[in-house]
């Protein structure tokens, strides 16, 4: 196709850079404020006079923000490309290397200490945040050879952790942090000219070093062994160019917050369009990269004041670049079949008996228990006495059984979800079923207003189907490449949070509820709703049980069960149907990134139960359990604040992952 | 016959007798992705015969079994089983009587051998039927008759590559099926193995009047085994006959594109086929 093309490379790329300008120009031409005449502008370009209101603004919030999207589009561009060349990745950029994340997170972190950390200036600690996600990732990527997949997997993975993390600050200290909420979703408006002026320093230096280094660079794009064998200290050579993309990164996150996939969809474009050198390759993601950027940003500002709603430029960038990655991904191979698995030493199975489960159902017992009883007030923990406080029992209860019927229902969802991509790195929050729930159910909240409970869940359920039904017919084309469906998936989550982010920075008063109630609070839940979900899980769970020798074939993929007579198709439909069904209920107690659903089945199949009817009941327990646990933590641990169950799970959940992804990272196949 | 009595009901009807066609293909060819794979051809597979699928690497020989397992639907043409369009049977009706073993089965890596030959019941029982006392004998019969009767515990993960197909080869032998589709099921055993399953096989047909269709690349072997031969060239048939037929001068040579020489070694024996 590409090949087929007849215009030259330089060609094709004026032509995008051509269509992205057009769109800009255009964009920002329907937006124009009227009373900027041609007269006006040329007097706001350099020195406005104080008295010309219109010339005032054109020089200190239009001029400036059309300079900061340029050079922040052409910083992304630019270190994307640098990335992506050295670690021999297409899918390495500032966001899905964790880099972005870190250095958001770090500036969080410094506006809180406040004083405290004003001895360095926010581009110094959101250097060294990136720095530190970086190099973890760099670390996790190097065990693995940077292997394509593995480095986007941990990069994500990190990326996951630190912006559960930051919802967490987010709902500690709302009233300081709340232009982190902006700044996640990369908000480029300008009131002066401070942010061009460290922007343009920064490209300038980043762009001469590495276009001075672009031999390196091509040489390093090659391959090691070839690098190695010219003579070029590999290490070396890609560590100072990381550096220099890496702190390039973290100058446009300082100043404009996290802008997503302009790094990663640019100089994969400008890969479609094959530039003949690593110079022209750099250059042209700038150039694109800045077109890019300055166009999103137009339209972002159009979309906003046609609806009088603010609509952040990140989220316009995630909403284009989200199918972008989606469709890079299924274009491309990423890796060629997974590794024959490792013989084992141990030839047999010890399969874990009653026990196992004796041990889940009594610590649920337990954990249920402290619960309900064991509470804590500003003198400490207080033991509840029944006799005495039979209300605050009352309240309680729902709000325990919500978290225990909404664990045990993600969990089991993750099972079937495991069952049905045939891996066990898959998870209905990984793959964005869970997103595609939240986001119906925030659309439908915001434009229906309020509804009941059973129409919001219906409309929950809707969202994950369709977002199942993409991740489907995905991991359908991609079998074997499980960190293909997987990161397809998280571009589908990233793409459906944009939506939710640019819905949620709008409804001004609902936001604060919303953004609880997406975080995962318990506290909403009513006891009728609670028995409601659980009389769904227990038909769920029969459903599933009755029907384990279909769902255990699913595991063996499509040929062999169809050999077998087993209708494949209607099989993996009806199984992923029940597990939509089972995320989006569980999603509106407990919100979509609880990671319960990953966690849950994977320290099940640890402690050794492998067959699916046990592994049903024990994944049904460990989940409840974790569910209750994190929302007891949630509730007690920084009282008089509750933190959302739901973020305690996701937190600790993230962890679980990014560790998984470290361990055994994309191939998922060795154990 | 035996089939039939271990397993009871439904029991399958009875195969066409020995040499009517068992699979006719009538002008079937296969293009995927724009690509064509199998040329349209018209084929018969004789019923009670085993047949090896010879050819090189890329002539269509997987696809035509694919074809023939349903994996795949023909791009035109027709394609009948036991006289019956093929896409007209129920899905386990027809894999109660054709089992199929794709080249790279999968991993099964958590399972153990003797789940996996168990799989071959769910034809006959599906989701929900109870397995009884015959299914349990159907499964321990197939393990013995591959030789894995004392490793049914065993891991699918802690096994050598040529007991993992023979425990593939174990849940075929279990489905109780009326003809075997095998794409290249000797490909990871060692020769004493090799030699076991080929002899398996062929004890099936004589005793069973099992159909097998095989793809296999060791023209001694199947010489020596089948007694009908089909070999594919760039996705058509070039020869169709018995194995005495493809011994005349030139044929196997046009097959592989290859000077290949016959040896007779012994009076009754088959001949040493070797590359000049």
């Amino acid at each position: 196709m590409i090949a087929a093309m007849p215009w030259a490379p330089g060609a094709r790329l004026l032509g995008v850079g051509a269509f992205l300008a057009a769109v800009g120009i255009l964009a920002s031409a329907a937006g124009w404020d009227p009373r900027v005449t041609v007269s006006v502008a040329r007097l706001g370009l350099f020195d406005p006079p104080n008295d010309v209101f219109a010339a005032v603004m054109f020089h200190y919030a239009t001029l400036p923000r059309i300079a900061v999207a340029l050079l922040a589009g052409a910083s992304l561009g630019l270190a994307g490309a640098a990335m992506q060349a050295v670690l021999r990745n297409p899918l390495a950029s500032p966001t899905t290397l964790g880099v972005a994340s870190g250095a958001s997170f770090a500036l969080a972190l410094s506006t809180l200490a406040g004083s405290a950390a004003a001895f360095l200036p926010p581009e110094a600690w959101s250097f060294l945040g990136a720095m530190g996600a970086g190099g973890l990732v760099y670390l996790i990527g190097r065990r693995h050879r940077f292997d394509p997949a593995r480095v986007a997997l941990s990069g994500m993975a990190v990326g996951l952790f630190l912006s559960a993390a930051a919802s967490g600050l987010v709902l500690f200290n709302g009233q300081q942090l709340a232009f982190l909420f902006l700044w996640g979703s990369g908000h480029l408006a300008q009131s002066d000219w401070s942010g061009p002026a460290v922007l343009l320093p920064a490209f300038a230096l980043a762009a001469a070093a590495l276009l001075a280094a672009r031999r390196v660079i091509g040489i390093l794009a090659v391959g090691d062994d070839v690098a190695g064998s010219v003579g070029l200290k590999t290490e070396t050579a890609r560590l100072l160019v990381l550096v220099v993309a890496v702190a390039l990164t973290a100058a446009v996150v300082a100043r404009v917050g996290i802008v997503g996939f302009v790094g990663l969809a640019i100089p994969a474009i400008v890969r479609l369009c094959r530039p003949r050198s690593v110079a022209a390759t750099l250059v042209a993601s700038a150039g694109l990269g800045a077109l890019a950027l300055f166009a999103a940003d137009a339209s972002a500002q159009l979309l906003s004041r046609s609806g009088d709603r603010l609509v952040p430029a990140g989220a316009v960038t995630a909403l284009f670049g989200a199918p972008v990655l989606f469709a890079l991904l299924s274009r491309s191979r990423l890796s060629s079949r997974p590794n024959p698995p490792l013989r084992r030493s141990a030839g047999s199975f010890r399969d874990a008996g009653p026990a196992l489960f004796a041990a889940l159902a009594a610590g649920l017992a337990f954990a249920i228990l402290v619960a309900l009883f064991l509470g804590r007030t500003g003198g400490g923990f207080e033991l509840l006495d029944p006799a005495r406080d039979g209300t605050l029992l009352l309240t309680r209860l729902p709000r325990v059984l919500g978290a225990l019927t909404a664990g045990a229902a993600v969990a089991l969802s993750g099972l079937l979800v495991q069952k049905i991509v045939g891996n066990d790195l898959a998870s209905p929050e990984l793959l964005g079923i869970s997103s595609g729930a939240a986001a119906a159910l925030v659309l439908a909240v915001l434009v229906l207003g309020v509804i009941s409970r059973t129409a919001l869940l219906l409309c929950g359920f809707g969202g994950a189907i369709g977002a199942t039904a993409l991740v489907l017919w995905f991991a359908r084309r991609h079998r074997d490449q499980i960190a293909a469906v997987l990161l397809a998936g998280i571009a589908l989550g990233v793409f459906l949070d944009a939506i939710v982010r640019i819905a949620l920075a709008n409804a001004s008063l609902e936001a604060t509820a919303l953004l609880a109630w997406l975080s995962g609070s318990t506290v909403l839940v009513s006891l009728p709703e609670a028995i409601g979900l659980g009389l769904l899980l227990a038909a769920a769970a029969g459903m599933v049980l009755l029907c384990r020798r279909p769902i255990a074939l699913l595991d063996l993929g499509a040929a062999v069960p169809q050999a077998l007579g087993l209708r494949v198709r209607a099989a993996q439909t009806l199984t992923l149907l029940l597990s939509a069904l089972l995320a989006s209920a569980s999603t509106m107690v407990i919100g979509p990134l609880s990671f319960v659903g990953l966690v849950a089945p994977h320290l099940v199949r640890m402690a050794g139960v492998r067959r699916l009817a046990p592994q049903v009941g024990a994944t049904l327990l460990a989940g409840a359990l974790l569910m209750v646990v994190a929302d007891w933590l949630g509730r007690v641990a920084v009282t008089p604040w509750q933190v959302p169950g739901g973020l305690v799970a996701g937190l600790f959940g993230s962890l679980c992952f990014l560790i998984l992804a470290a361990r055994r990272g994309a191939g998922g196949h060795a154990a | 016959m035996a089939g039939n009595a271990i397993s009871g009901e439904p029991a399958p009807a009875e195969p066409p007798a020995a040499g009517a066609a068992l699979f006719e293909l009538r002008g079937a060819g296969v293009v995927l992705g724009g690509v064509r794979i199998l040329s349209p051809i018209d084929l018969a597979i004789p019923a009670g015969r085993f047949v090896a699928l010879l050819g090189r690497n890329g002539s269509g020989k997987s696809t035509l079994l694919s074809l023939l397992a349903r994996q795949l639907a023909p791009s035109e043409g027709a394609l009948a089983f036991a006289g019956q369009p093929i896409e007209e049977r129920q899905p386990r009706e027809f894999a109660r009587r054709v089992g199929w073993l794709p080249q790279h089965p999968p991993e099964a890596a958590t399972m153990t051998v003797v789940e996996v030959a168990r799989m071959g019941r769910y034809p006959w029982r599906g989701a929900f039927m109870r397995h009884d006392v015959r299914d349990a004998r159907a499964v321990a019969t197939a393990l013995a008759q591959v030789g894995l009767a004392d490793m049914g515990e065993r891991a699918m993960a802690s096994l050598s590559g040529g007991e993992r197909q023979r425990a593939w080869l174990a849940m075929l032998l279990a489905q109780e099926p009326s003809c075997l589709l095998l794409d290249e099921p000797t490909a990871a055993l060692d020769l004493k193995h090799q030699m076991e399953v080929l002899r398996l096989l062929a004890s099936l047909r004589d005793r069973r009047r099992l159909t097998i269709v095989m793809a296999i690349h060791d023209v001694g072997m199947a010489l020596r085994f089948a007694d009908h031969l089909i070999a594919l060239k760039a996705g058509r048939p070039v020869f169709v006959g018995p194995p005495e037929a493809i011994q005349r001068a030139g044929v196997l040579s046009a097959i592989y594109d290859l000077p290949i020489g016959t040896l007779q070694a012994a009076e009754a024996g088959p001949p040493i086929v070797y590359p000049l």
